[in-house]
């Protein structure tokens, strides 16, 4: 290397000695922070601690928990990412197959852990519940749990 | 080395080289996608191709970057050297295939021309956060691309030794354009610390080495010799130098690299005519001085390479007395012989004495 290219080389690299750690500090400390708002994202429900029954198959695993013995929340645990993108959940009478008569619990859509409050007075003996595509107006799955 | 074109040669060290970084990019990229599958196995093709192979590029740029001021403080580092030109040229087919998948990906699926869309699809220069990296990237890719095609010895002959060296130093702006599109890019989004602390602990690295190289050289250069005598100037012992070996001296512009072979001191000076590497670093290989970057080979007592070779280096007058070498810095025309300075050993009882008196007057 001749000796201009080296004093080039030197004056170049103090210059990035000093550029580069201020081009890292600057875009580091410009990470915008995920927004808040709490309104928006209520926050999640706790898991009650007894699990009065459970049913599971190869998508999710449907719990009913109670702080008793009478079921009171629904746990919905989506093992992967639903591939409908407009499912409910309703629980509906035995024996029934009208969602217009049933009673809408709430929607899942990605992969994990869903808690739903369930009306105590509304408890059928066999609680059923169907996982519904209300776009398409079709009953995807039906979860029944033993008395 | 030769005066007209001819394509890489493959010699085995070459071809050593060029299958080690094969083996290395290979592993990397099983590895990274292998590593990526299992952590998330919901990942498409092109993010897993354009992922690895910008990672990938950013460790083998830290990787040539350092090449140089590590072997110029440490000379074990020297077989990195060569071929470092082929390192680089993967490199950029890595960043290729990074920036065309990220173009694919990013800015086909609407009616506007790919490159229209990725310097219009966001043109927020005056927020940092928001700043569209991807033309950061794009014009890195556009530096790595002249490279690569201007890697050829045939474009350093035609371009000739300055313009092409001014020409790849622009890889140190590439290199900030590339902290800074991975800062402003995916950094933005990535909220795991580990990446920008990576990447601040390889570019520290980079600015350390460099820096120390750096002034270590400008403490060689500005070294003051202050015996001097009818033109010479006294710069080392005799017995400093190794045999086949030279040290280096800057007596004037440039430096000489004086040279102990066969007996005899050589005074040459020390860049090298192809892209003007140190041949005081290198070390006399079958009667030639063999320059440490890439091979190219002169005559220690004319300064021309051997025919059919024509680079020449200039030659200089040395001298010894006693045991110390002497050197005119007063450079004769590239190619002139010189008859160098003969070292003599007298004994004296047992002992072997350097006397030495003969100069290359």
């Amino acid at each position: 290397m001749i000796r201009p290219l080296r004093k080039k080389h030197f004056q170049i690299w103090s210059v990035l000695s000093v550029l580069i750690p201020v081009g890292i500090i600057t875009a580091w400390l410009s990470v915008k922070q995920p927004a808040h708002n709490a309104l928006l994202q209520p926050a999640t429900a706790e898991a009650l601690p007894n699990i009065v029954s459970s049913a599971d198959s190869k998508d999710y695993i449907v719990r009913l928990r109670s702080r008793s013995r009478v079921p009171e929340q629904l746990e919905w645990i989506n093992k992967t990412i639903l591939t409908v993108p407009s499912a409910v959940i309703y629980q509906i009478e035995p024996g029934s197959t009208n969602v217009n008569a049933a009673d809408l619990i709430g929607r899942i859509e990605a992969k994990g852990n869903y808690y739903f409050p369930l009306k105590t007075n509304s408890i059928y003996a066999k609680p059923r519940f169907i996982l519904y595509d209300f776009i398409h107006e079709k009953i995807i799955d039906s979860i029944n749990f033993r008395p | 080395m030769s005066a007209s074109y001819q394509a890489v040669l493959w010699n085995r060290q070459k071809k050593h080289y060029d299958w080690l970084i094969f083996a290395f990019c290979t592993t990397y990229l099983a590895l990274f996608i292998s590593v990526t599958l299992v952590f998330n196995p919901q990942v498409t093709f092109e993010t897993l191709l354009i992922r690895s192979t910008s990672t990938l590029a950013l460790l083998l740029l830290h990787v040539i970057l350092s090449i140089g001021p590590l072997a110029r403080i440490n000379r074990k580092f020297l077989p990195l050297l060569y071929n470092r030109r082929h390192l680089g040229v993967t490199m950029f087919c890595m960043a290729a295939i990074h920036g065309s998948f990220s173009i694919l990906q990013f800015h086909t699926l609407g009616n506007v021309n790919p490159l229209v869309s990725l310097f219009t699809s966001n043109t927020q220069f005056n927020s940092v956060s928001a700043f569209p990296f991807q033309a950061l990237g794009f014009f890195a890719l556009v530096i790595f691309f002249l490279m690569a095609i201007t890697s050829h010895d045939f474009w350093l002959h035609n371009l000739s030794p300055k313009v092409w060296k001014t020409l790849h130093m622009f890889v140190y702006l590439a290199y900030f354009l590339v902290v800074m599109h991975v800062m402003l890019g995916v950094i933005q989004y990535e909220t795991n610390p580990v990446f920008v602390i990576i990447l601040f602990l390889g570019s520290g690295t980079l600015i350390t080495l460099h820096v120390v190289a750096g002034f270590r050289e400008i403490k060689k250069d500005n070294i003051k010799f202050q015996f001097k005598k009818e033109g010479f100037v006294m710069v080392c012992d005799v017995n400093d130098i190794a045999e086949d070996r030279a040290k280096m001296f800057c007596l004037d512009k440039e430096r000489i690299a004086v040279y102990k072979t066969g007996g005899k001191l050589f005074a040459v000076n020390n860049v090298c005519k192809h892209q003007n590497g140190p041949l005081g670093e290198g070390k006399v290989i079958d009667g030639c001085i063999t320059c440490p970057w890439h091979g190219y080979q002169y005559l220690p007592h004319n300064g021309q390479s051997p025919p059919p070779f024509k680079e020449k280096v200039s030659t200089y007058d040395v001298r010894i007395e006693g045991t110390k070498v002497w050197v005119n810095p007063t450079a004769y025309p590239e190619g002139t012989e010189r008859p160098g300075a003969t070292i003599v050993i007298k004994t004296i009882g047992q002992k072997n004495i350097l006397s030495t008196q003969e100069n290359g007057l």
